[in-house]
């Protein structure tokens, strides 16, 4: 098997799922087809994909962020408590802070990750615990304010056409897919994923590669928090709460495998659309609260039967041998 | 080139190492020059991985020098060690699966290009260059974990060679090769000796050190107990150095059981992958091998036997009675035991204690009121401890911190502990030291003694001869070959595993 058949097995599932879905949508309810529903889609589905794509880096080092949703928390409300006059230099606060603060507790999580040698998952939920707790101090209920040029800019248009949302997007999923494919930070985050000790032993520099690892995560956390202060035009100290496991969720259906090493971000957008188009459809059909949320989750075990059972190859290869490599 | 430098490349001077108060590697000189290949044999915890770890900068030594090119180093890690041009081919493979050739090979030294990008046509060119070198033809896109084990070999020696190494340490490259790829990888390691490489090989195969080596060392509890040049030693004399034994001690004395035995064990079914019908059965008091080149469908004949599938229209009847053996709990209730080849994936748990491993399987035995009886638990444990002589210091003692021949006994008393009426062995003795070898192929022999249909699979020519009684050879999922007493010869046997008369077509093997 070569590398590219390995990545259409990879990204194929996730995308064909998403188009049955959507079409599928579009065939039920008309109106799901119009131009303004598919610009919510693109607004809904920008920060699922920013950390859906930290959260995936992160895996594919064989680690977890669970403080993703801190670092959205905490630099959207630092994002609201920014100067909300227009004026470049404002401008230009917003723009940087929020990403730094993020990237500042990603720093931090791979400081004590790696220094420490401690298991990413504890320390992730014990520093998103503490970032939560200093939300919650700067901006102890939702509010603050975003300047309106920045408000009009995120949900406008360029020229007149191109939605802002939908440009964000595509960058940050352009850059990390060249990132992952065609540098030798990407390289390395796979072959630690792969095996640590390995890594090493071949002159990667495991740990400086993984505090990059979790410095992007937060950094990407900072973005998507300062695309919900600019979307929802104040800050929420709990804003990020949800994107914790629906992070995990949307990596997961993009194909990256929790056990780490397999896995990119080719598959982020089809995870991502399919995860936001069940809220969107079952919205749309009124479906009731209780069975959304049953829903949901049938549908979300059904995206991964299909789309992950490379991983599951590797458990069941355990106990039986695989055979049809030495066939080939 | 080679002819100016010092011949000299790498000397190493009163090596010490020690951990937790153990000398792992006592005081030992060991030199290398260019052009030669300098092999390093002795026992599994002799100290042969441990003085290599020093070299490569692993382990920092307590005392002792290293001189490189005559030059004095110390190397606080390995990537500074391969910055020198120490390279090491690891025994367990140290490639990733997940990554393709290219990638693993260029692993570590990226070629960029100015932009910051990785120049895949560049490493793409690189690696296909080397393979080439090697006379290796693969895809560099090909995923390694998609490659067979002696192509991933190949890449792994690839890799060593793609950062220009000089030294070149092969970790007990030949482990899980059969017998012509061991033959291409020696052609490897005299086409690297002519470019003026030095050479370090260490194997448990004695008479593959034999035929390549310039100079041995023969280590032995951490010490160095002598080295000479290879045409000086014997297969006997190298035994003797590194036991202390005779080889005439190795193999037990076989059974010399007579063809109309009762039969054990007997199996007839249609291999799945080439679509052939294999049948044979196992007399009492007999040890069967099965040999042949590798991937000819042993493994899948004898993993069908363990309910692992693999066969169609199965019949196995153990002692006369047909049973069915769908899925390894099955094949468990009716007294088949299979120890697995790869003891570091399918055969330890490796963080559990050595009490918990050798219960493992048999946890359900030794229940009252739902609850494990432990007293009777640690009884069984002590006695299966004693009947292997597996060395631990105490039942509790996690399996990784065992040495590898240790290891290999745990796995095999798991499967003891239920009184298995047929025991399957794989590879029993693979990267294990001599020592343990001999007292694996006395415990196969008791076992067959007992009552037991033994069924062994290995790619050691010599253990096949040594140890069974009679061998089964196979080629391309047909029984090919059937041989007896002293018609087990390694010529018989490489004969029959290129030969492609159906016996059990000809109705000549049951």
């Amino acid at each position: 098997m070569t590398e590219r058949q390995r990545n259409l097995r990879l990204f194929v599932p996730v995308y064909a799922i998403f188009l049955f879905i959507y079409l599928g949508a579009c065939i039920v309810e008309p109106t799901f087809f119009t131009w303004n529903n598919n610009v919510n889609l693109f607004t809904r589905i920008t920060p699922l994909i920013i950390v859906g794509i930290a959260q995936s880096l992160v895996i594919l080092t064989g680690g977890i962020d669970l403080s993703l949703g801190a670092s959205i928390g905490l630099s959207n409300v630092i994002a609201a408590s920014l100067p909300f006059v227009d004026s470049p230099a404002n401008i230009v606060l917003w723009l940087v802070v929020p990403p730094l603060v993020g990237l500042c507790v990603g720093l931090v999580n791979g400081f004590i990750i790696t220094r420490g040698g401690f298991p990413p998952l504890i320390v992730t939920l014990a520093s998103g615990a503490i970032w939560k707790g200093v939300s919650l101090f700067i901006l102890p209920e939702p509010g603050g304010n975003i300047s309106q040029g920045i408000a009009g800019t995120v949900t406008g248009t360029v020229f007149n056409f191109l939605p802002v949302p939908l440009l964000i997007f595509l960058a940050v999923f352009f850059l990390f897919q060249t990132v992952l494919r065609r540098t030798a930070f990407g390289r390395s985050v796979y072959a630690i994923g792969g095996n640590e000790t390995i890594a090493f032993e071949s002159g990667i520099l495991v740990s400086r590669i993984k505090i990059g690892v979790y410095a992007i995560s937060g950094m990407l956390g900072g973005l998507a928090g300062m695309f919900l202060s600019g979307l929802m035009n104040s800050g929420d100290p709990l804003v990020g709460e949800p994107y914790i496991l629906n992070s995990i969720a949307v990596a997961v259906i993009g194909g990256t495998s929790l056990s780490g090493g397999t896995g990119g971000v080719v598959g982020i957008i089809g995870g991502a659309y399919i995860f936001q188009l069940l809220n969107n459809i079952l919205n749309l059909l009124a479906v009731s609260t209780f069975y959304q949320y049953v829903a949901k989750g049938l549908v979300l075990i059904a995206a991964l039967a299909v789309t992950s059972s490379g991983a599951g190859i590797r458990l069941g290869s355990t106990f039986r041998r695989p055979k049809k490599r030495e066939a080939e | 080139m080679a002819d100016q430098s010092p011949p000299v490349l790498l000397e190493m001077r009163g090596i010490v190492k020690s951990f937790e108060g153990t000398r792992a590697v006592d005081g030992v000189d060991f030199s290398c020059s260019r052009g030669e290949i300098h092999s390093l044999v002795g026992e599994n915890g002799a100290g042969k991985s441990t003085l290599m770890k020093v070299l490569a900068g692993i382990h920092a030594p307590d005392a002792g020098k290293i001189y490189l090119r005559g030059k004095e180093c110390r190397f606080g890690s390995y990537s500074e060690a391969r910055d020198a041009r120490i390279g090491i081919v690891y025994q367990e493979l140290s490639l990733l699966p997940e990554l393709t050739v290219a990638e693993n090979i260029v692993m570590g030294a990226w070629p960029g290009t100015a932009g910051g990008l990785l120049d895949w046509n560049r490493a793409r060119a690189v690696s296909t260059s080397i393979l080439k070198g090697i006379g290796v033809e693969i895809d560099p896109y090909t995923l390694v974990g998609s490659l067979p084990m002696a192509l991933r070999q190949m890449v792994e020696i690839g890799k060593v060679l793609s950062q220009e190494s000089e030294l070149i340490v092969f970790d007990e490259p030949t482990a899980p090769l059969s017998r012509d790829e061991v033959g291409i990888l020696f052609d490897i390691l005299r086409d690297l000796k002519r470019r003026g490489k030095g050479i370090i090989f260490i194997s448990h195969r004695l008479d593959e050190v034999l035929a390549i080596s310039d100079r041995i060392t023969v280590m032995k509890d951490g010490k160095l107990v002598v080295t000479d040049s290879a045409a000086s030693f014997s297969e006997e004399t190298l035994i003797t150095a590194m036991v202390g034994r005779k080889v005439s001690e190795i193999f037990p004395v076989k059974s010399g059981s007579s063809t109309d035995a009762q039969v054990l064990f007997s199996f007839d079914g249609v291999l799945e992958p080439s679509r052939t019908r294999v049948a044979f059965s196992v007399r009492k008091g007999e040890v069967l091998g099965f040999g042949g080149l590798q991937g000819q469908g042993q493994l899948e004949l004898l993993q069908a036997i363990f309910g692992l599938g693999g066969c169609e229209s199965l019949s196995l009847k153990i002692g006369g009675r047909p049973v069915a053996v769908r899925n390894p709990i099955l094949a468990m209730r009716n007294g088949i035991a299979l120890v697995p080849e790869n003891r570091n994936e399918e055969g330890v748990f490796p963080i559990l204690s050595v009490l918990e491993n050798l219960c493992a399987s048999t946890v359900d035995h030794r229940k009252r009121f739902g609850f494990i009886r432990r007293a009777e638990e640690s009884r069984v444990v002590r006695e299966m401890v004693d009947r292997l002589s597996i060395r631990i210091a105490s039942q509790r003692q996690p399996a990784r911190s065992l040495s590898g021949g240790n290891m290999q006994k745990l796995v095999i008393g798991k499967w003891l502990m239920f009184d298995p009426r047929v025991v399957i062995l794989l590879e029993p003795t693979k990267g294990v030291d001599v020592a343990t070898k001999q007292q694996i192929y006395k415990l196969i022999r008791d076992l067959a003694e007992r009552g037991v249909a033994v069924m062994v699979k290995t790619s050691d020519m010599l253990e096949l001869i040594g140890v069974c009684d009679r061998v089964l050879v196979m080629n391309q999922g047909l029984l090919t070959g059937c041989l007896e007493g002293p018609a087990i010869t390694e010529e018989n046997i490489m004969k029959a595993s290129v030969s492609s008369r159906d016996l059990v077509g000809a109705e000549e093997c049951v």
